[in-house]
């Protein structure tokens, strides 16, 4: 008897979800669609977004702030990063000349962005890193800084 | 019409084999670009209605949204290379898509657009619809077997199966439909409804008949002997191409037909107010294969045996009891 029952219950309940899932579905043809046709369509990232790293400018110095210390150099988890630096004088702080940074190898990790003692450093909204060969992922982020400056100024 | 009695027999004789021939050549001509036509706008419909119901765009790319991407899959499936294995049965395998694909043609023959345009409205019209669409299984079958693939083959089976299951409740439910209007002609079971729809009168018979027949053409929720996914695309992964074109010409083409049949014998087939017959027909037909294919994203795929558990102890039974009650009011009304 309990089985006959279980069956008339299993037709019902089954009979009902096909309602139920038609219900959600063909609502859906109605809707505008979620997603982003990225190429013609861009989106905003957030300020707090980890792109690339990029040398920052801090108000009122005119070159990038970093002393070529080489905190973050130390800091890379991945082994990234290379400075060079020049000293004017004895007595002076460095300043920076070549900052080279591997991008296919970087991990995003943010430690050389904590670790700078000046804040020379930070993350950049960029994203679209794709390259045709292995040596463009290469760059030098002063020579980015300058042509960054040359666009502003 | 004897030849010994009257001299003009064997003229008039070749006169009507050669009107008939005509009528029939024109009529598959007719049919194929039809049936080609109506592949590619359902390939499109696929696409775009799968997309939407998952709230994306489909084919933005080629042609203004997507409508020409069809074309391009058909150029495409044209230009690939026809691969074969080299433990296959070659006989088996070249004809395992014919042998898939000339049923629904077949079927085509007896599907009225109008009162009149039916290419032979030939008095067992619903049987040859039936009887070859059962064909269609030696095609997927042989298709299975003579891929040397064990995934293929399993799917295959489980093909076989199913359309076996399911071909009983697709049969009883028609039975309850024509024995109310004693025909098998399907222009008559169309003119039957002139008052009122079957499916008002047959509502059990008709959900009997349309998902039995979503389990016949291996569309999801039943769609195991292609589960894409877990065969890769079960009996005809081994087919490329050409090939592979004709099996997946065969599937749209039969969820037209059995959308067509449902039409005829529920839901009135060319009748309707304004618009010419033929525009209600093709309007009520891609009606259904839209609920076809909306089903596809909606459910889940059954387990291969809750599919045989529904097709022995649900469908058949409720068949059996609609044929039962419709028998019995029948003999009571008369």
């Amino acid at each position: 008897m309990k089985a006959l029952i279980k069956y008339f219950k299993d037709i019902i309940v089954g009979a009902w979800s096909i309602v139920l899932g038609f219900m959600v579905t063909i609502p859906n043809l109605f809707r505008p669609v979620i997603t982003v046709q990225y190429p013609r369509v861009k989106l905003k990232m957030d300020p707090a977004y980890r792109g690339h790293i990029e040398l920052a400018k801090l108000p009122g110095g005119d070159g990038s702030f970093c002393l070529a210390c080489g905190t973050c150099e130390r800091a890379c988890p991945s082994g990234v990063i290379k400075i060079q630096g020049v000293k004017s004088s004895a007595g002076e702080p460095k300043t920076g000349t070549l900052f080279l940074i591997d991008f296919s190898r970087c991990s995003l990790c943010g430690l050389c962005v904590d670790v700078c003692p000046v804040d020379a450093i930070r993350h950049s909204m960029e994203y679209e890193l794709a390259h045709y060969s292995r040596w463009d992922s290469v760059i030098d982020l002063q020579a980015r800084y300058r042509m960054q400056q040359e666009g502003r100024g | 019409m004897n030849p010994a009695t009257n001299p003009g027999f064997w003229s008039q004789a070749s006169l009507w084999i050669g009107q008939e021939l005509l009528v029939a050549i024109i009529g598959v001509a007719v049919v194929m670009g039809f049936i080609t036509v109506s592949a590619i706008a359902l390939i499109y419909s696929e696409m775009k209605v799968a997309a939407h119901v998952q709230l994306r765009p489909a084919m933005l790319e080629v042609g203004w949204h997507g409508l020409l991407q069809p074309i391009m899959d058909v150029v495409k499936l044209l230009a690939k290379e026809l691969t074969t294995a080299s433990a296959i049965n070659k006989p088996l395998f070249v004809m395992a898509p014919i042998i898939a694909f000339v049923p629904c043609l077949i079927a085509f023959i007896v599907i009225p657009f109008n009162e009149k345009l039916i290419i032979r409205d030939l008095n067992l019209g619903l049987l040859l619809i039936f009887s070859f669409s059962a064909l269609n299984v030696i095609g997927i079958l042989m298709g299975g077997w003579a891929s040397a693939n064990k995934y293929s083959l399993l799917g295959a089976l489980r093909s076989v199966s199913q359309n076996v299951a399911y071909e009983v409740p697709i049969l009883l439910s028609v039975m309850s439909v024509v024995i109310m209007t004693n025909t098998l002609k399907t222009t008559e079971l169309v003119m039957a409804q002139d008052k009122i729809w079957f499916i008002v009168i047959q509502p059990i018979a008709a959900i009997i008949y349309f998902v039995s027949s979503i389990a016949e053409t291996n569309r999801l929720p039943f769609d195991i002997p292609e589960a894409e996914g877990e065969l890769i695309a079960g009996f005809h992964s081994e087919y490329s191409g050409m090939r592979f074109g004709l099996f997946f010409l065969a599937e749209y083409t039969n969820m037209f037909i059995v959308a067509a049949v449902f039409s005829i014998l529920f839901l009135g087939g060319w009748h309707g107010p304004f618009l010419p017959g033929v525009v209600w027909f093709l309007i009520k037909v891609y009606f259904m294969v839209f609920i076809v294919l909306v089903a596809r994203w909606t459910f889940p795929r059954v387990r291969f045996d809750q599919l045989m558990t529904l097709a022995w102890k649900v469908m058949i039974p409720w068949a059996l009891v609609n044929l039962l009650v419709t028998g019995l009011v029948i003999k009571l009304v008369n």
